[in-house]
């Protein structure tokens, strides 16, 4: 499991706390607090995983290895060394990608049956005239 | 020298870390070993920041968050332990497929089954089959053991159902519930339903009834299908595909199940038992009817009513439930079956956005 060969759409659609986690993890490696901490950020405080969600999310993921553990770390004596810290794989990053598209065809779906927030006020204009 | 300063509200954070190290234990001993040392220590940056930023209010709130994400996480994980569950699950195999075509033939042939069985009795022979002798035991018990031999069939069949569904989906969240909910059901079945056989098994060999006659029990009669004629052997063909192939759709279902690692070895064997001791149980419930009615079915006690075409008891006795549980057999088929196209069609259509 886990090879170059797994078809990662076989996973979606991913849950929103796995898809955040992906996501925290494009750029650079974290460890769990500094991952739920981006989180939090990147959503303005909507999103806030609590400890339980994201250990049990970032044990699916290492049994998928869509991510591992990183080997190198980015300052040992300006950190704890007990904290661990993730690296996205490219079956990870391939699984992320896969959920963004399947999102944006969503989005596309929406946006052709005029479910498109700009065009919201337009259309409730309409219907009430 | 100056004592060291103390962090504010210090105590109540470490006081919070030890408790939640405590709490820590709700989950299952593997997952606490892969992860509780950090758990525990995010938890603790969490009451540092929020002790901060909001106080001892704010550390009550996010104890209040948290636990309802302790509770939520750790009866995941130990319904997932229980299980057996694997969240590599993902794909459905050439095996599961096959297996549901052979499923979806074991409901047809016993669709097919139920009424043949029916016009043969009632239609070709003009009579039924009955079990002479009187009446001495508790007959409520023999439709009760009836009724819950199809009920259990029909659990253990949505146990299975359910881990295939998942398969298919790949949903954990989804079919979190509708899956804890079916597998319950499964364990019940096969618990129940080891119970039962043992209790029809030993009345069998309490009345020293002998098995063998069951199968030279003959159905004849004025205006029957001839003894070893073509359609008779037909008939015997068909009636044995059915008793062998229904279980044999049950032992492959089982075999896809731990295929596609739904289930370890010694889990999925109760939902085998569960779904195989419905055929089984009909094999000794016709010892059973012999005890309860003190017939001896070895010595000329089977008689034969005359029946009126068409015959509606028969009708309900016969068909109605074959159909009930064929057509899951089909559905279930039919999804294991369509579970590798509907894959290809759906990787297809991501293709195309």
């Amino acid at each position: 499991m886990g090879g170059q060969d797994e078809d990662p759409r076989e996973f979606l659609p991913l849950t929103p706390a796995v898809l955040e986690i992906l996501l925290a993890l494009a750029e650079e490696d974290l460890h769990g607090y500094a991952i739920m901490r981006e989180v939090e950020r990147r959503t303005d405080g909507e999103t806030r995983l609590g400890p339980g969600t994201l250990y049990r999310s970032v044990g699916q993921l290492l049994e998928r290895r869509w991510i591992r553990e990183a080997d190198e770390r980015p300052d040992p004596a300006l950190d704890d060394e007990r904290r661990r810290y993730y690296r996205l794989t490219d079956l990870g990053r391939r699984a992320a990608l896969a959920e963004v598209e399947r999102l944006e065809g969503l989005v596309r779906t929406a946006h052709r049956k005029g479910l498109s927030p700009a065009k919201r006020p337009r259309t409730a204009q309409g219907e009430a005239s | 020298v100056a004592p060291p300063q103390e962090e504010p509200h210090g105590r109540a954070v470490s006081g919070s870390e030890r408790l939640y190290r405590a709490l820590l234990a709700a989950y299952p001993k593997e997952f606490r070993r892969a992860h509780g040392r950090e758990m525990a220590q995010v938890f603790r940056c969490m009451c540092r920041e929020e002790v901060v930023r909001s106080g001892r209010g704010g550390l009550a709130r996010l104890w209040v968050r948290t636990l309802l994400d302790l509770l939520a996480t750790a009866l995941a994980e130990r319904i997932k332990q229980a299980l057996g569950i694997s969240t590599l699950v993902g794909s459905s195999s050439t095996l599961s497929q096959w297996s549901g075509l052979a499923a979806a033939a074991g409901g047809v042939l016993l669709i097919a089954s139920g009424a043949l069985y029916w016009v043969n009795e009632t239609r070709l022979y003009g009579e039924v089959t009955a079990i002479g002798g009187e009446a001495q035991g508790p007959q409520w018990a023999l439709g009760l053991v009836y009724d819950v031999s199809y009920l259990l069939f029909l659990g253990g069949l949505a146990g299975l159902f359910g881990l295939l569904e998942r398969a298919r989906r790949t949903r954990p969240r989804q079919a979190g519930l509708a899956l804890s909910l079916s597998l319950s059901l499964a364990w019940c079945s096969a618990v129940a339903g080891l119970v039962l056989i043992g209790l029809a098994a030993a009345a069998t060999v309490a009345s020293v009834v002998q098995l063998s006659t069951v199968g030279v029990v003959t159905i004849g009669g004025p205006g029957g299908i001839p003894r070893g004629s073509f359609l008779d052997m037909a008939l015997g063909v068909s009636g044995w595909l059915m008793l062998s192939g229904v279980p044999l759709g049950i032992v492959l279902m089982s075999v896809a199940v731990l295929e596609l690692g739904l289930l370890g070895r010694w889990k999925a064997l109760p939902l085998a038992v569960g779904l195989l001791m419905n055929p089984l149980l009909n094999l000794f419930l016709f010892c059973l009817l012999a005890l309860v009615k003190g017939a001896d079915i070895s010595d000329g006690d089977i008689v034969t009513v005359p029946t009126a075409w068409p015959n509606w008891s028969g009708f309900y006795t016969y068909v109605v439930p074959n159909a009930i549980i064929g057509a899951s057999w089909v559905l279930l088929g039919w999804v294991l079956w369509s579970s590798r196209g509907e894959h290809r069609d759906s990787s297809a259509e991501q293709a195309s956005l």
